[in-house]
């Protein structure tokens, strides 16, 4: 998702605001020395006289953790949100935004609300899970920023991913059919014109040996059609080895190629695209577990 | 639109065939379905060996103080957990009523931290009986700060009393009806060991603000009653930090850090002791050619047991030599060593001829004569030996009743807190 466009700018004015208020009344609970006589806390901001050591444990210090807790537990139903399109409570759109910026306004009540220190191991563990779904979380923003424009240039004809699989498949079965009229045309004709099957044993026999292990492989860029400027330079020589009424299936041959050779593309940048979800998604459950753990033990055991 | 790439209706037509379910499940997918599975299912197998085995090390912020650090439930010694349901029907579920108190209070609650204090600190009042907020005892004793860190009060905890000036006025106005015998030091650590200073509290109490110890805390009543040390040790601390004639020690010159020396914890001062503070200066060697040979220290009884059986004492000297090895050379040196240490008193034994063939004579000098060698005019010193005789420092007596020479010496008073 592209965060700079007019949609997100509520939410980022939204995230500024919530920030500068956030530190606003830590500063003015725990260090009022630091602020200028202007910007003095209201008492109905002041929390009761707290001889609690560490900032989480004081109310307002378990305010903002619990709230963060709640951006949480929003941030993790936006898979939920996914995968039931049909319920009535605001677009996926809508819902990716505030994801995006919700969590990003952890950041302050997290480190305000650990008061910039990372406690025992418990809490550390904590942190660290923290960081890496964040750090990963701005990675991933940063790719679905930057790749669908590669992917516009350097992709004339975008597949849905998940299709990728049947397309390559029917990319495969169109070459072995080909293949096979081929054949049958080359066993069927001999006897009349020697030098025409001749060609059309040329040409089953390049899908067979070059174009359907290519198409059939798991990875393309390994083969030399997985790569543009070998397929023009084969191809043109295939071309020269047949005559003109075979030129427009060498061209659909190449086609095949090219397309195939789309398909790795996309997947690869696809890998990128979303290659960050594989760490995202397990450790942001993970640390949503930890930190109902972490909110239980403290209000109820600590 | 790109026309090479065509239009999206376009791009849609040319798959139009080649599209299969729309729900198709990738192996990325599914991996990261599994790993999130795994992850969290790990986690829970965490917290389950935590909630079972309760490792400390993992809850805990910061070691614990020497005295916590072996309690017998572990961690639950002081955070109890919380009874979450009701105990009787009709009243509102103990759950909300916890997170009320938590989310108004703080977590942890400190009330169920004070009540687990006083499970072993039981009649325990909080600090002075004239205080108008009481506060929990973990607001200035804080745990979780290493071996000493629950007696290290930080100054801002006194500070947050002390320096509020409607607090200290409330204080003055409750302890006023209150009957002067209620305040007074802890009495555990009165009549535990250490040696205190009670001077009788001023009508106010000590209700004047300052911020900290260092900046503006009003002259200690010593100082501003101008009360006279009643011990009976001769020692001046202006001659010792303010004289020329007292020669530097092996740390540098006397300062009061020298003898002043704060506990490990900070709390109080470490008792001043004749061996630490002392005998660097005030030697116990009264004999100039024995070095190793000094006089026992802190027992008076002791010492004169001590001079009555020089023999046996120098003989002892003797056997610790290598180079002495058989008991008439034993005897030898001892003899030679008696007449030897009483030559070195012979200005005392000029004006004491007729006593002085018997070590009663002295055992005046070492304890009524103030500085002995003083008069050993022969020696210079470098070599005369540095005793400078009990009377020097301490107050000395003649026993009542008791054959001459028998002295009490008066047990100094060093006033620890």
């Amino acid at each position: 998702m592209r965060i700079f466009n007019r949609a997100h700018v509520p939410w980022m004015i939204f995230v500024v605001l919530a920030t500068m208020a956030a530190f606003w009344i830590y500063l003015g609970n725990f260090q009022p020395e630091l602020l200028p006589g202007t910007f003095r806390l209201p008492s109905s901001l002041l929390q009761k006289p707290s001889d609690h050591r560490s900032i989480g444990g004081t109310p307002l210090g378990l305010m903002l953790g619990t709230i963060s807790l709640g951006i949480f537990v929003f941030a993790a139903l936006l898979g939920v949100r996914k995968k039931l399109p049909f319920l009535p409570v605001g677009n996926v759109q809508r819902w990716l935004r505030g994801h995006i910026w919700l969590t990003l306004l952890t950041v302050p009540l997290i480190l305000l609300h650990s008061g910039f220190r990372l406690g025992s191991s418990m809490t550390t563990t904590l942190m660290v899970l923290y960081a890496i779904v964040m750090v990963s979380g701005i990675y991933g923003l940063i790719l679905q920023h930057k790749l669908p424009t590669m992917m516009k240039e350097s992709l004339p004809a975008e597949i849905v991913f998940e299709q990728i699989p049947n397309v390559r498949a029917q990319l495969c079965a169109a070459a072995e059919s080909l293949q096979r009229s081929l054949k049958q045309q080359a066993t069927s004709g001999s006897a009349v014109v020697a030098v025409d099957v001749s060609q059309e044993e040329v040409l089953a026999g390049f899908i067979e040996q070059r174009l359907i292990p290519y198409l059939r492989a798991r990875r393309g860029e390994k083969y030399r059609l997985g790569h543009a400027r070998e397929v023009a330079k084969v191809f043109r020589h295939l071309k020269l080895r047949v005559d003109e009424e075979y030129q427009p299936r060498v061209n659909e041959m190449r086609r095949w190629c090219e397309e195939r050779r789309l398909t790795d593309t996309q997947v690869r940048m696809q890998h990128w695209l979303h290659g960050w979800l594989f760490v995202h998604v397990p450790v942001s459950f993970l640390l949503l577990l930890m930190t109902v753990w972490h909110a239980f033990v403290t209000l109820f055991r600590y | 639109m790109d026309e090479e790439r065509g239009t999206q209706r376009e791009i849609a037509k040319s798959y139009r065939d080649r599209v299969q379910s729309r729900f198709t499940r990738t192996v990325w997918r599914s991996a990261r379905f599994l790993l999130s599975v795994v992850l969290f299912a790990g986690g829970v197998v965490a917290i389950y060996y935590c909630e079972k085995e309760k490792p400390q090390e993992f809850f805990n912020p910061g070691p614990l103080s020497r005295s916590h650090a072996r309690l017998q439930d572990g961690c639950v010694s002081c955070h109890v957990p919380e009874r979450l349901t009701s105990s009787s029907a009709g009243q509102p579920p103990a759950l909300f009523q916890v997170l009320n108190d938590r989310f108004e209070k703080g977590a942890p609650s400190f009330e169920r931290i004070d009540r687990a204090c006083g499970q072993c600190h039981k009649q325990h009042d909080f600090h002075e009986p004239n205080v108008i907020m009481n506060r929990s005892c973990s607001a200035c004793h804080t745990e979780h700060q290493g071996l000493h860190g629950l007696m290290a009060v930080a100054y801002l905890d006194c500070a947050s009393c002390h320096n509020n000036s409607k607090i200290m006025q409330a204080s003055a106005e409750r302890g006023k009806p209150l009957p002067p015998t209620r305040f007074h030091l802890n009495p555990k650590l009165v009549s535990f060991r250490q040696v205190t200073l009670q001077l009788p509290r001023p009508a106010d109490g000590y209700t004047k603000t300052f911020a900290s110890f260092s900046e503006g805390h009003p002259p200690f009543q010593l100082h501003r009653e101008n009360v006279r040390d009643s011990d009976v040790l001769r020692f001046n601390h202006a001659r010792h930090l303010n004289s020329s004639d007292i020669p530097p020690t092996k740390a540098g010159k006397l300062d009061c850090n020298y003898c002043h020396q704060p506990e490990p914890n900070g709390r109080y001062m470490q008792p001043i002791s004749f061996e630490a503070h002392c005998q660097e200066c005030h030697s116990l060697q009264f004999d100039v050619r024995n070095p190793d040979f000094q006089l026992p220290h802190g027992d008076a009884q002791l010492a004169r047991t001590f001079l009555r059986t020089l023999p046996a004492q120098y003989g002892e000297l003797a056997r610790r030599k290598s180079d002495i090895t058989n008991e008439t050379q034993v005897n030898q040196f001892a003899a030679q060593q008696v007449k030897g240490l009483l030559s070195q008193f012979a200005p005392y034994e000029e004006r004491h001829r007729s006593q002085y063939d018997n070590v009663e004579a002295l055992e005046r000098a070492v304890f009524f004569t103030v500085d002995p060698h003083k008069a050993a005019k022969g020696f210079d010193s470098a070599t005369r030996a540095k005793f400078t005789g009990c009377a020097f420092c301490h107050e000395v007596k003649q026993a009542a009743g008791a054959s001459y020479p028998s002295a009490e010496i008066t047990k100094p008073v060093m006033i620890e807190r």
